[in-house]
């Protein structure tokens, strides 16, 4: 009996952490959650203060902005018209698919050996990126064409970035201040500083001022070939 | 009576042998350009006005409307419909009546009509630092007034200058070099020297300033070599301090 019940206590602490995924920590406009648990298979309104478990997919919808505090540390930053599913919160495995749109994501730092691998994974269709570091964003772009992958950006502000191709194997490390495309979701960029990421906003603490990002990832398809001038 | 005729033969004669007009050198003039952009997809909706002052009591003033199409990365084709006013050919050297003396027919209120097609070429100079971009733009004109046509060629190379947040300001330097297809006398008719320096203020105004030096061949035509025997080509050079007003609507 007491062997049954220890059981049921080691289940219930297990199955909790299992399924812990982190916080919605801000909210603003509509924030919706499609949790895994649920039976309706629909997306729910939610606020903040909300728990998030692993397996959850979080929305935001146009003009809306979300920041999900995860379990094992760190913070994302959910653009408008964004979504991303939590995977995994564990502490030093904590990774998240990002569904659509684009967020900020500022990873908890921590004593790190220099062959240490990856302790945060932001996944998309096509590559997988792996954090060392503190804070970067990431975006799908444009869909430059119908039945073709959408390009994925990607700058990093603090620490270093890991980006592979999940089908071909190609790796690339970017820094702070770098940035990289993945065209077509294909071939990845050699890593360079993109002027239309100077402005984005990277604030994720709402006392220290204006959360919303202004910066459309539009003005990163500026041409100077597309320019006319006269 | 006899001294009379003489007199006055002499001076009818004075103004008659002034049958070739003067070479001018207007000095430098001012301009002004306005233009409108808008974009969809690859296709660039345009709207220009000039505002040239040229010559002595001739004002250049033209209003264009055109497409542009990006068929490919380097490539950009259009079409344009243009109103101008003040436009002066060949034939505008005329005896005037009264006094009959030879003169540049007064265009300011006369609209002609001309149609065009452009083609332009562009690539990245990418061994230049910076970012440098090449053109060679090569417009067919027709005006429908005279049914003058023309080839007009314009390279031209282009600096921007890029700051933190995207472009802060280009650098540009063209020029242009009009060929008469079906009227003059001489090959290259007019040619023109740009240099200028256009602002990055917002994404929707972008103001400019340019410096143009112009060189322009006037001819005989056909009709004058029947009344007076011969031929003649002269020449007007000038400059023109000119500012720009560009707004894309988004």
């Amino acid at each position: 009996m007491r062997l049954a019940f220890i059981l049921l206590i080691l289940f219930f602490i297990f199955s909790n952490i299992a399924s812990a995924g982190g916080k919605l920590i801000y909210a603003k406009g509509n924030v919706e959650v499609l949790s895994k648990k649920a039976k309706s298979k629909m997306f729910q309104k939610v606020k903040k203060g909300a728990t998030l478990e692993i397996g959850d997919i979080v929305r935001t919808r146009k003009g809306a902005l979300a920041i999900l505090s995860l379990d094992g540390g760190s913070k994302l930053k959910l653009n408008p018209d964004s979504a991303v599913t939590i995977k995994n919160t564990q502490k030093n495995n904590e990774e998240v698919f990002l569904n659509k749109g684009s967020a900020f994501i500022n990873v908890l730092k921590s004593k790190l050996t220099k062959d240490a691998k990856p302790k945060f994974n932001l996944r998309t269709k096509t590559v997988s990126m792996g954090v060392r570091g503190t804070s970067f964003f990431a975006s799908y772009g444009k869909q430059q064409k119908k039945k073709v992958r959408k390009d994925v950006w990607m700058c990093v502000n603090e620490g270093l970035v890991e980006v592979q191709n999940v089908k071909s194997g190609q790796k690339v490390s970017v820094k702070a201040g770098e940035g990289i495309k993945v065209d077509k979701g294909d071939k990845i960029s050699d890593p360079k500083p993109l002027a239309w990421t100077q402005k984005l906003n990277w604030n994720m603490d709402e006392s220290k001022g204006d959360l919303d990002n202004k910066v459309s990832i539009e003005d990163a398809y500026s041409d100077p070939l597309d320019q006319d001038y006269d | 009576m006899i001294k009379i005729l003489l007199c006055y033969l002499l001076i009818t004669s004075a103004f008659a042998d002034h049958h070739i007009p003067d070479d001018e050198s207007p000095g430098t003039t001012p301009a002004a350009v306005l233009r409108v952009h808008h974009k969809r997809g690859n296709t660039l909706y345009r709207f220009d006005y000039e505002h040239n002052t040229e010559v002595v009591n001739r004002t250049d003033k033209r209003y264009t409307l055109g497409v542009r199409y990006r068929f490919f990365e380097h490539l950009k084709a259009g079409i344009y419909y243009s109103k101008r006013y003040g436009q002066r050919h060949d034939e505008d050297w005329i005896l005037g009546p009264n006094p009959p003396k030879w003169i540049w027919i007064d265009t300011d209120s006369r609209g002609e009509n001309f149609v065009g097609i452009e083609l332009i070429p562009r690539m990245l100079v990418e061994f230049l630092p910076g970012t440098w971009i090449a053109e060679f733009r090569t417009l067919i004109e027709r005006n429908f007034f005279n049914d003058n046509n023309t080839i007009k060629l314009r390279p031209g190379l282009t600096h921007i200058y890029m700051g933190k947040s995207g472009p802060l300001f280009n650098l540009f330097f063209q020029y242009e070099a009009y060929i008469p297809l079906n009227y003059g006398r001489e090959t290259l008719y007019e040619q023109w020297l740009y240099l200028g320096a256009l602002y990055h203020w917002s994404k929707i105004f972008k103001p400019g300033v340019f410096f143009t030096m112009y060189e322009k061949k006037w001819s005989s035509t056909d009709a004058f070599f029947m009344k007076k025997g011969e031929h003649f080509t002269n020449t007007e050079k000038g400059n023109m301090i000119g500012v720009s007003l560009n707004f894309t609507i988004p």
